[in-house]
């Protein structure tokens, strides 16, 4: 379970590398607590979208639109058990 | 979109030794993708490539409604641009445009970067509006916009006006089964997902990379 949790969070780190256009190691310093949404300018709501529909593909699962809370992204902490928990159940 | 405008590289000494014709991702991916792109072209007509990046219908600088377009226009539209290629030709598409890229039939071969169905395309759209719906304190569904769509004929998604033609046709392609195809990754081109980026970038070792990949391939393809 541990192990497929830390899946979950490589995943969901290498999709912010790529949507953030940071370096691997500067988003491998991410902790639960560093803020995303709301606090990144660039993260909108096509931001949003476009990180929902990532994780689909790269964590093979399927969001149900009307149960994303947006307030769950607000920390990479929150992303990440958002993303556990559609992934693992 | 053949009399339409179309950026265009070609070798300043001599014939080229192939050409390609892009087909970038749609909408705001293509954006994000655009930089990389045209410096991949630029480095491709230093190699004695000749390139052509022309806008489909409503794309880009092209001024055609977004809410006229639909994919089979986009489709006939780069039949038509491929017609006035120089032989042989290649097709080179990101993400979206694999889409259309069958329907350039006279091309000795095909290049695609992370392929993408049109299904997926628009629930991206579709989420976009959803959230910044939800941003202004609003709820709507997905089954809503779609509702929207009908109703009106067209729905604005993620700064899009999309035809009830256009979301219905996102909804149902697929990309078509072409051969010879090669089939590459952004991490096998030295890069990554730029189309993904908050903020569009670029990357010039990729487009480096995906320029000498292109022209190996066209050639290759070119010479049989």
């Amino acid at each position: 379970m541990t192990d497929d949790r830390n899946m979950v969070e490589e995943t969901v780190r290498s999709t912010l590398v790529d949507m953030l256009g940071l370096s691997a190691a500067r988003v491998a310093e991410f902790d639960e607590n560093t803020p995303l949404f709301g606090a990144i300018p660039e993260l909108d709501s096509m931001a949003v979208a476009t990180l929902l529909t990532e994780l689909e593909d790269r964590l093979g699962i399927t969001i149900d639109d009307d149960d994303v809370d947006i307030e769950a992204f607000e920390s990479f902490g929150g992303l990440v058990t958002f993303a556990a928990r559609k992934a693992l159940g | 979109m053949a009399g339409g405008n179309c950026l265009r590289f070609s070798p300043l000494d001599g014939a080229a030794r192939a050409h390609i014709l892009l087909l970038p991702p749609f909408f705001d991916e293509a954006n994000r993708m655009r930089r990389t792109l045209v410096h991949t072209m630029r480095t491709l007509s230093l190699m004695g490539i000749d390139s052509h990046l022309p806008d489909l219908p409503g794309q880009n600088d092209d001024l055609l409604a977004t809410s006229a377009v639909t994919l089979d226009g986009w489709r006939s539209a780069v039949a038509q641009y491929a017609a006035t290629i120089e032989h042989p030709f290649v097709t080179a598409a990101w993400r979206g445009g694999a889409l259309v890229d069958d329907a350039a039939a006279t091309a000795v071969g095909h290049w695609r970067m992370a392929p993408v169905g049109g299904a997926s395309i628009l629930k991206t759209m579709v989420r976009t509006r959803i959230a910044s719906e939800r941003e202004a304190g609003r709820t709507i569904s997905a089954a809503d916009v779609r509702a929207l769509a009908e109703r009106n004929g067209h729905v604005e998604l993620a700064g899009n006006r999309l035809s009830l033609a256009m979301f219905d046709g996102l909804e149902q392609a697929q990309c078509a089964d072409i051969q010879p195809l090669r089939l590459v990754s952004p991490a096998e081109m030295a890069g990554s997902a730029l189309w993904l980026r908050a903020e569009p970038g670029e990357d010039m070792a990729m487009a480096a990379t995906m320029a000498q990949d292109l022209a190996d391939w066209a050639v290759q393809c070119a010479v049989g």
